[in-house]
């Protein structure tokens, strides 16, 4: 039973995967370790920022992805048109994406089994920290101004043991002389500090007594400088401590979507271009949504790196469109694939 | 068909005396390789930086500037605007000794500027000016730092350190009228600091320099404050200092005059 899982395409698909991406994968690591040592040269006196070193981390991640992407396409006859041994694999292949669908899970198995060791091993090295926290944005209330004569701003915690609250409003014109807000913290009614405001994006950590919280409430001190508490200006970090080995494993699953996405797309391509168009398509989306950033694979290397847990980082609702996009992707050439004559 | 050794030869011959006669530069090569790279990675590592500003602490913020500014060694703009942010953050809220904490990031910023100053080209003076206000200005946003700075002449002195540097690089009416005008506050600074023989002659310089403002009016006003701070200091007490009390420009001077 386990010998004819081992000659399913799935089977056969991940091992070819493995075999063809597993030395590109250790070579870009290398190099990414070289280039790190080359170019990241720190400034003596700057804290130490791992959160600033995702492009080392990206660059394997992006080769195994690709690497995995290109042999899986190259490996299944009917990823793409026009291929020598087509015909024959299509007679003898059932389903309605004839195999596809099987190679596109093999590939995305080999890149896991490629990506894992990178995303927990390698990570640390960069300087991921041992132990992940929760970081949570608060959602900002429907007012979010705090400036003199205003309300105080509420934000509901729903009982989180909280270590850290992390203010970053924005700042605007002075309402009179110059003189920097005071903004007073409190976790249920209790004041656990002050910040002291004056410019946009200013950022100021106020430590959090390790107990359940219901409410965090920001009001207004002094000063003459107007605040806007707007999304991602309030987050709040929980005292629990995570694995940093689940963390990497969320992120390298986090990590298939762009390649999901771009294999389904190269077999929407594939039903009617030829392996270089449909590599093509693949290449240009595993960039796009990897190194420029439209997708969640960034934030999770980004948040695996600051040592915040990707899945509070990247939730599962942020999954949704590409898995989508992917599903839609897939549905297409598997009704392109049916059409007689195929 | 056989093949002649000769041109073969001759190849090999061109290629070690191109090599003897230019040889390889490092710098060059990873200019070329920078070229490349550039467009393809400038956009992600912008977006990179803006995604830092918004959700990373200051020490990803920084670390991401400086990845920008390894794409664009020459941006010395660019090297200003962050050495600058540097030097000028606040103070974490938590900090005990505010006034080394701002000593160090100074000292930090003034270190990545210097580094900038090997691309900055013919930009190199600007850059030298821009080290020189910075001093003057952190002291400013932090009161603590100038207590810290006081044994080695104050912030003037780091900023006439630069000045003359600049001064040396390229010799303008403007940069030396701005060493000029410096004097009172470096005056200030080294008598802080119980250095009075360098005071005399931080003094004695800038009014021989005076003779070299453009404007004469002002240069003489100028020359005549100086000396009367001059002869005060060495211990004329008829002199009349009413002038330069009443002259802001001298107000660094003013503790020192009583």
């Amino acid at each position: 039973m386990i010998g004819r899982a081992w000659r399913r395409p799935l089977a056969l698909c991940c091992r070819a995967c493995l075999a063809a991406a597993w030395l590109p994968t250790l070579a870009a690591a290398g190099l990414a370790v070289l280039l790190q040592a080359m170019l990241a040269v720190p400034l003596p006196g700057l804290a130490d920022a791992p959160g600033a070193r995702t492009p080392w981390l990206h660059l394997p991640l992006l080769v195994a992805a690709a690497a995995c992407a290109a042999r899986a396409a190259a490996f299944w006859p009917l990823v793409a048109a026009r291929r020598q041994g087509a015909d024959l694999v299509a007679r003898l292949q059932r389903g309605p994406l004839r195999g596809c669908g099987a190679a596109v899970a093999g590939a995305l198995l080999a890149q896991f089994v490629l990506t894992l060791p990178l995303a927990t091993v390698f990570a640390r090295w960069l300087g991921a920290p041992a132990r992940a926290v929760v970081v949570v944005e608060l959602p900002s209330p429907p007012r979010p101004l705090l400036a003199a004569g205003q309300p105080p701003l509420t934000f509901a915690l729903g009982g989180r043991r909280l270590r850290e609250v992390h203010l970053r409003p924005l700042a605007g014109p002075p309402t009179g002389a110059f003189e920097p807000a005071t903004v007073e913290v409190r976790c249920d009614g209790e004041r656990i500090g002050t910040a002291t405001l004056a410019e946009s994006r200013q950022h100021v950590r106020i430590a959090a007594p390790p107990r359940p919280v219901q409410t965090l409430e920001l009001t207004h001190a002094g000063g003459t400088v107007p605040l806007l508490f707007g999304p991602g200006s309030v987050t709040a970090v929980e005292a629990a401590e995570r694995s940093a080995a689940w963390n990497g494993t969320t992120a390298a699953v986090v990590w298939l979507l762009p390649s999901f996405v771009a294999l389904a797309v190269a077999l929407l391509c594939g039903a009617h271009a030829a392996l270089p168009t449909a590599l093509t398509a693949a290449f240009g989306l595993l960039f796009v949504q990897t190194v420029g950033g439209a997708g969640p694979a960034d934030a999770a290397v980004r948040a695996l790196l600051r040592g915040h847990w990707v899945g509070a980082t990247v939730p599962f609702s942020a999954w949704l469109p590409s898995l989508a996009a992917g599903s839609l992707a897939m549905i297409v050439a598997m009704l392109l694939r049916r059409r007689p004559g195929r | 068909m056989t093949r002649h050794p000769l041109p073969m030869v001759a190849a090999a011959g061109c290629m070690a005396l191109a090599w003897v006669a230019a040889p390889p530069q490092p710098a060059v090569g990873q200019e070329l390789a920078a070229a490349f790279v550039r467009p393809a990675m400038l956009p992600f590592v912008w977006s990179s930086l803006e995604e830092a500003g918004r959700t990373g602490d200051d020490a990803e913020y920084f670390a991401r500037a400086r990845q920008l500014l390894e794409l664009m060694p020459a941006w010395t703009d660019g090297h200003t605007v962050f050495a600058f942010r540097l030097a000028l953050a606040p103070a974490p809220a938590d900090a005990t000794d505010p006034g080394g904490d701002a000593w160090q990031r100074l000292q930090v910023a003034l270190a990545w500027l210097e580094g900038a100053r090997a691309t900055a080209g013919t930009r190199e003076a600007d850059l030298l000016l821009t080290m020189a206000f910075l001093p003057e200005v952190a002291v400013l946003q932090q009161p603590a730092l100038g207590e810290r700075l006081r044994a080695s002449g104050g912030p003037a002195a780091l900023a006439d350190h630069y000045l003359a540097a600049a001064e040396q690089l390229r010799g303008s009416p403007a940069v030396r009228e701005a060493r000029t005008f410096l004097a009172p506050k470096l005056a200030a600074g080294l008598l802080a600091a119980g250095d009075r023989r360098q005071a005399m002659a931080v003094l004695d310089t800038a009014i021989e320099r005076s003779f070299d403002v453009r404007d004469r009016a002002l240069a003489g006003e100028w020359r005549q404050r100086l000396l009367e701070v001059r002869r005060w200091l060495d211990g004329d007490r008829a002199v009349d200092l009413a002038a330069v009390q009443a002259d802001e420009r001298f107000a660094a001077l003013w503790a020192h005059l009583r």
